[in-house]
């Protein structure tokens, strides 16, 4: 449905998105999950035509995003990362002025604005001004307001930053929702749990670029069936970097003063190699192993953990 | 499309109403406490004419406007003022030629622009019990005036300016503040209404003069009118910023493009900078019983469109120039003050020194002013204000052109 092709935007010397490629097939949630600044924001940006790529092509349906006017726009929903309402407004009035933007007006829009009301619990405070509502209710209304006409493709930018988790599981819930009813999602997150929740399929990005792209499962692949051991401690860095040559398997990540990072598979056991590492010298401060999960496929990738 | 963005701009300020309501109001409290201190007073007979020597050491627009107000056509029945040269005043006080003299000391303008404390010297006759007296009542009087003038633009005015288009409701506690601050105003006011003495010297109703006082109340609400347009134009563009902020921009703008934006913005802009103009002259005419025909009426309307572009304009451009809010805040008032000051909304013209006057021309304040008062004062026809319709129509389309082209660059950034 959507389709991106070798896509660069550049402000200035800072290449925030460079040449990424991916695909988003009608009907799925396509999660797009990565850091602070790794340009998800600036993808979506160009997607939906607010900024001007430099290169690359953006299509919908086959159909050019870049200059794509108004049929184009229509067909796509955005919610901002920000919260943009007006908070002197009540839910109805908020709905109301920007389907009226698309050019909803009389009962349809009366009809629609009902259901996303249902839709996101918001139906009984509907008559109160926003500013009254909790963060959570904000980012409920929020997302409303970017499918009150009903695109086909929704682009979500992180919907559910700086609310608690009750709201939140809330808000994952509405998503699969709107997903069921047949809407194509963009979901951009720097929470690798919503993307196992959420994603059929996702990219990693980091820097601007992709760093991995596929199934859940293809993804997991990267790290295969196995733990990552971050060590932090005082250690002898060429004692360190010769232990996988004493153990079948392990591998070295990366390696800083105090801070040093291995892959094990999941059938060896853990005790060999801490045994190991203390008579290797190894002063532990902290040990961490992480079973598989994208947040391992994140560090394995990038050395960093996603929440930096 | 264009209609339901400035639908929307429209209800959100309905539904927050307080603070533009008192912008709107502040002409006409300005005119009422002016009229009625240099305005005329309701009657020709004087009991007393009280003689007062003027020593002006400071040569200034304000000590001109102070010699100006004793010689107005309210006080100038009670009052006859002769200016005379420094220190010769004393000498002439002994003689027993004056009841009281006044000393307006040098730097005495410069100390009031500044805020500075000043003082001004009333020696009054000793051998006088009552024409002193109300020498120095009525100098009481204008100064406390004067500081509530500077009081009212400094408190009431500030906490709106600041609130009016910020997110949050006002407070309760600043709504409080507020009203205490205009209650204080009324009540210092209520001395300048009903000041004990000078109602003594003009007891006797004359019902004739009412439509001379409704004159000088016009008068001046046609200068500081043209001024708090300005500034009410000033807050509405703030909302450029605002909608960024809001990030209610964003969402406008894939919704319309950037385009239908901005232009909805500047026509709502030029809308309520028309309707506070309406309501404004809604509120003046009958409670300064200004007289006016059906004629008028419509000559003013028609004014007002032209006027409100030129003026919409240069606000406008302004704020289209301003890379951030605090730049747009800080230049546009300033902007307006001195455009204010030039075009003659705060002292009269006629007060100031010439090379100021000849160039008022090229302040917009001076264009509106001038031709409102010929409207409304000399009940001139359209015709007579021509030049005026024009320069205010060049201004419009001279600067909101470029408002719009700056604007929609500045936003797609
Ligand atoms: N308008 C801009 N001008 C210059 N640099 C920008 C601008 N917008 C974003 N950037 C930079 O581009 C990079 C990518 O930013 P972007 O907002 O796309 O990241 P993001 O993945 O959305 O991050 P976040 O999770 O914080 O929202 C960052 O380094 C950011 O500092
Ligand atoms: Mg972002």
């Amino acid at each position: 449905m959507l389709q991106i092709t070798d896509l660069t935007k550049k402000y200035k010397d800072l290449t925030a998105v460079d040449r990424i490629s991916f695909q988003v097939n009608q009907g799925e949630i396509f999660g797009f999950l990565g850091p602070n600044g790794a340009g998800k924001t600036t993808t979506i940006n160009c997607i939906c035509g607010l900024l001007k790529p430099d290169s690359g092509t953006i299509t919908l349906d086959d159909q050019d995003m870049i200059g794509g006017g108004n049929r184009v726009r229509q067909m796509l929903g955005v919610v901002p990362q920000e919260v943009a309402l007006y908070e002197e407004f009540n839910a109805i009035e908020n709905l109301q002025f920007w389907g009226g933007l698309y050019g909803l007006k009389g009962a349809a829009i009366k009809s629609r604005i009902q259901k996303l009301l249902d839709l996101t619990g918001l139906a009984d405070r509907a008559k109160e001004a926003v500013k009254n509502y909790s963060g959570g209710m904000k980012r409920r209304l929020n997302m409303a307001a970017g499918m009150i006409h009903e695109p086909r493709l929704l682009l979500l930018d992180e919907p559910t930053v700086g609310i608690d988790p009750q709201a939140r599981h809330q808000m994952l819930d509405t998503i699969r929702q709107i997903a069921a009813q047949g809407t194509t999602i963009l979901y951009t997150t720097h929470y690798m749990d919503e993307a196992e929740q959420l994603c059929s399929r996702l990219a990693i990005i980091d820097h601007g670029r992709i760093l991995a792209l596929g199934t859940q499962q293809e993804i997991q692949q990267i790290v295969g069936e196995n733990r990552l051991m971050k060590i932090t401690g005082t250690f002898d860095k060429s004692r360190a970097e010769s232990l996988p040559d004493k153990m079948k398997n392990l591998v070295l990540l990366s390696i800083q003063e105090n801070e040093v990072l291995y892959s094990l598979p999941m059938k060896e056991t853990t005790g060999t190699f801490l045994e190991m590492l203390i008579k290797s010298g190894f002063e532990i401060d902290n040990l961490s192993i992480r079973e598989p999960s994208l947040d391992s496929v994140f560090i394995k990738l990038t050395g960093r953990e996603l929440r930096d | 499309m264009i209609w339901k963005l400035i639908k929307k701009d429209i209800r959100r300020r309905i539904k927050q109403p307080a603070g533009y309501l008192m912008l709107i109001a502040m002409p006409v409290f300005f005119a009422l406490l002016m009229g009625i201190i240099f305005g005329p007073k309701d009657s020709d007979d004087t009991l007393i004419l009280v003689k007062t020597l003027i020593e002006d050491h400071d040569d200034s627009f304000a000590s001109h406007f102070i010699i100006n107000a004793f010689g107005s056509e309210r006080m100038g029945n009670m009052f006859e003022v002769t200016p005379v040269d420094s220190g010769a005043g004393r000498p002439m006080m002994e003689d027993g030629k004056a009841s009281a003299l006044l000393i307006i000391p040098a730097g005495f303008g410069d100390s009031l622009l500044h805020q500075n404390p000043v003082a001004l010297t009333l020696v009054k006759n000793p051998g006088e019990a009552f024409a002193p007296k109300i020498a120095e009542e009525t100098i009481l009087v204008m100064a406390e005036a004067g500081d509530r003038l500077i009081a009212l633009t400094e408190g009431p005015l500030k906490t709106i300016r600041n609130r009016v288009d910020s997110k949050t409701d006002l407070t309760e506690a600043e709504m409080a503040l507020m009203a205490i601050q205009t209650y204080r105003l009324i009540k210092k006011a209520d001395r300048i209404l009903f000041p004990p003495l000078i109602k003594l010297a003009s007891s006797k109703e004359n019902k004739e003069s009412t439509s001379d006082r409704a004159t000088v109340f016009a008068y001046i609400l046609c200068g500081v009118l043209v001024m708090s347009l300005l500034f009410s134009l000033e807050i509405l563009n703030r909302d450029f910023f605002f909608e960024q902020e809001n990030h209610t921009l964003t969402r406008q703008l894939l919704a319309t493009g950037i385009f239908r934006f901005v232009t909805a913005k500047l026509l709502f802009i030029y809308l309520s900078g028309m309707i506070s103009f309406a309501v404004v002259w809604m509120i003046a005419i009958p409670l300064f019983g200004i007289g006016v025909t059906p004629v008028l009426l419509l000559r003013l309307a028609v004014f007002a469109l032209v006027l409100m572009a030129g003026l919409t304009g240069v606000i406008s451009l302004i704020y289209a120039l301003a890379r951030n809010r605090n730049q747009g805040q800080s230049i546009a008032p300033a902007v307006i003050l001195g455009f204010s000051m030039l075009g003659g909304a705060m002292v009269p013209l006629g007060s100031m020194p010439g090379f100021i006057r000849s160039l008022a021309v090229i302040s917009p304040v001076y264009w509106g002013i001038n031709a409102m008062q010929r409207l409304v004062v000399e009940q001139a026809p359209i015709g007579d204000i021509l030049q005026h319709i024009l320069v205010l129509g060049l201004l419009a389309i001279l600067f909101l052109v470029p408002s719009v082209f700056l604007q929609k660059r500045k936003l797609s950034q």
